[in-house]
């Protein structure tokens, strides 16, 4: 932290806040604290970097003049209404949701972002209530996801590496995807020049947001709400037939429907939908030997390699 | 980490958060900003040394100092300019809107409109939209959720139906709930299981039903936070994996990785003998040998079956791996 800038910046916005017309650099340089001598240079250039920073925080710097006729006389102000946050009126429910929303990115990438918003919104009258008994995180704890995030809210192409360094890739990004915890970034690949999804835990290294704000354009919400889509199971196309023994595996039982085809003693045949030949297999040889997958072949085969992998292994106790 | 931008960002919702509360605790307002005490009491010296231009007494923001380090309560005047927060920018408005996404998932139904509304407020706060995010979670079924809450603010003792655990049998626990939780994108009844008379988890879309027993539940205090269970009970197996399966490595807990190994935590030994099952060929316990005796006796005992059964002529075996 540097108190003097945060003084010099803060003291910045509340005499442009103040002014009834726009005022100029000299002005300012006489009445802010923080200003005073310093070189016509370092001045300018402080000045520059102050401006800069006030308007990525979202504060609207006017620039003008006072006098129509003698345009040279450029100043700056900033116009209350502008500024300030709107009247914000939230019904007691929506309090409660978000009092728990509050809570969402405890000690997250996005921590920050989340309670300078909460801030104004408590600045502006809003009591944020908790029972504690609902806590929702979505994780996302690397330094990638802010800047991401920001970049996204700004329009900056992003640039990082991925899987390795030196596999470098340039995004405009478009949206960001969680999925059971996992972060993910979509948006335009600028090098393969086609829509690409990306692990943001894959990133390696740091995410670099480029200049220029407003580089592009984001389309519509239903191309990232499709992304999205894509990373859930596929629809249920098939049907297997599984013997499950006993009352094991019943989330498999729930799922199917008892099947009129002959099992194994001590096991009954369910038919069971499913969406892929990977993810039922995983399912029945995960289970096993409790559930036994009876057809079609593709699915038996897929579980049977997985096991016969496994039972070709010795014991621990076959090895001394 | 705080910068000097968020250092301005902030005291420009503080300023006007504590001129309207006068008295207001450090404490209280230290919660309400997710700040330590030391953060803001340095962002109070700092509002202490602004103003108006012109420097005088007159002009400067007035923070009773000694009342802040006496007393500990906080009198901010004379920031009449600051009266008002600066408006939301877009990324903080996507930011609290995924945050209520993420809520929503969790919720019970009565909520969703809440949820909603309060969303849709948000989208207007600000002079561009905020970054789109689709959120996903398994959080089980609606019914379980409202049971859950009702039981969870009516502080009611339940009975679950729960579909287990790794062995995959049917339990009907009887439990006093306290809190609603998400890890790694699954949603968990944190709850006191009365028969074991100790804290248990249970995920929420392997619950089937909720059933109140007409009891009144216990204040058993708080459940104590997951990473504590897992250091508790945990046992560290080393994994060969292939690259196909190094997915692994982001959804379960790991202690290390070098080359293809990877060290897991392991609380149950048979969600162990279930990975290694459906891993096959793609990863291989390499220590201790013995934690992978469970999954191989598994596999042999299954392959066997398969063999035996396809003998009876239903089903022919197809021969050789895919």
């Amino acid at each position: 932290m540097a108190p003097r800038k945060t003084e010099r910046q803060l003291n910045l916005v509340i005499c442009l806040l103040a002014a009834r017309r726009y005022l100029t650099r000299e002005k300012i340089r006489d009445s802010v604290e923080g200003y005073q001598g310093l070189s016509d240079a370092a001045f300018q250039r402080m000045f520059e970097r102050d401006k800069d920073d006030l308007r990525d925080l979202g504060i609207p710097i006017e620039t003008g003049s006072n006098d129509s006729y003698f345009d040279d006389e450029q100043g700056y102000r900033i116009l209350p209404g502008d500024f300030e946050l709107p009247p914000v009126e939230f019904t007691q429910a929506e309090q409660v949701v978000l009092g728990i929303a509050a809570h969402v990115f405890d000690g997250a990438a996005l921590a920050p972002q989340a309670s300078s918003a909460l801030g104004k919104l408590q600045a502006a009258g809003v009591e944020l209530s908790t029972t504690g008994f609902v806590q929702p995180r979505l994780g996302g704890d690397d330094e990638a996801v802010s800047v991401v995030w920001e970049a996204i809210a700004g329009r900056r192409r992003i640039r990082f590496d991925y899987r390795e360094p030196g596999l470098t890739r340039r995004v405009e990004a478009w949206g960001v995807l969680v999925r059971r915890g996992v972060w993910y970034v979509y948006g335009l690949d600028l090098d393969r020049e086609a829509p690409r999804m990306f692990r943001l835990s894959r990133v390696a290294g740091t995410v670099e947001a480029l200049e220029p704000a407003e580089a592009y354009e984001l389309p519509d919400r239903s191309v990232v709400e499709a992304a999205a889509a894509s990373l859930e199971p596929t629809a249920v196309t098939d049907t297997a037939v599984v013997a499950i023994r006993g009352t094991a595996a019943p989330g498999l039982r729930r799922r199917g429907s008892l099947a009129s085809v002959p099992a194994p003693e001590g096991y009954t045949a369910y038919a069971v939908p499913y969406g892929s030949v990977q993810e039922i297999a995983d399912q029945a040889a995960g289970a096993a030997p409790d559930v036994l997958v009876l057809g079609p072949d593709e699915v038996r085969d897929a579980t049977l390699h997985r096991l016969r992998a496994v039972a070709a292994r010795p014991l621990s106790t076959e090895l001394a | 980490m705080s910068t000097s931008a968020d250092q301005v960002a902030r005291l420009l919702a503080l300023i006007p958060y504590l001129q309207a509360r006068p008295g207001i605790t450090l404490a209280d307002a230290a919660a309400a900003f997710s700040l330590s005490q030391k953060q803001l009491m340095a962002d109070l010296w700092i509002a202490f040394m602004c103003g108006l231009p012109g420097g005088m007494p007159g002009d400067l923001i007035e923070v009773d100092m000694d009342a802040v380090e006496g007393e500990g309560v906080i009198r901010l005047s004379n920031a009449d300019i600051l009266s008002k927060p600066l408006r939301l920018a877009p990324h903080e408005v996507g930011t609290l809107r995924l945050a209520l996404q993420a809520v929503r998932e969790i919720a019970a139904p009565e909520s969703y409109a809440a949820i909603d509304s309060a969303s849709a407020k948000l989208a207007t706060m600000s002079w561009q939209d905020g970054p789109m995010a689709v959120v996903s979670m398994v959080t089980g079924d609606e019914s379980v959720r409202q049971s859950l809450v009702d039981a969870l603010e009516g502080q009611r003792r339940v009975r679950l139906t729960y579909e287990g655990g790794a062995r995959g049998d049917t339990t009907t626990p009887v439990v006093d709930p306290a809190a609603l939780v998400v890890r790694d994108g699954f949603a968990y009844l944190e709850a006191w299981a009365t028969d074991r008379r100790g804290w248990r988890s249970y995920r929420l879309d392997r619950i089937i039903a909720v059933d109140v027993t007409g009891e009144k539940g216990e204040d058993h205090g708080r459940p104590p936070l997951r990473d504590d269970w897992l250091s508790d009970a945990a046992s560290e197996v080393t994994l060969r994996v292939q690259d196909s399966a190094w997915w692994i490595t982001e959804n379960y807990p790991t202690s290390a990785t070098a080359g293809d190994l990877v060290t897991l935590q392991v609380v149950d030994p048979a969600w162990l003998r279930q990975l290694v099952l459906r891993l096959g060929a793609e990863a291989e316990v390499v220590d201790p040998l013995a934690a992978q005796d469970e999954a191989v006796l598994a596999a042999r005992e299954a392959v066997a079956r398969y063999t035996t059964w396809s003998g009876a002529g239903d089903v022919v075996p197809g021969e050789g791996p895919v």
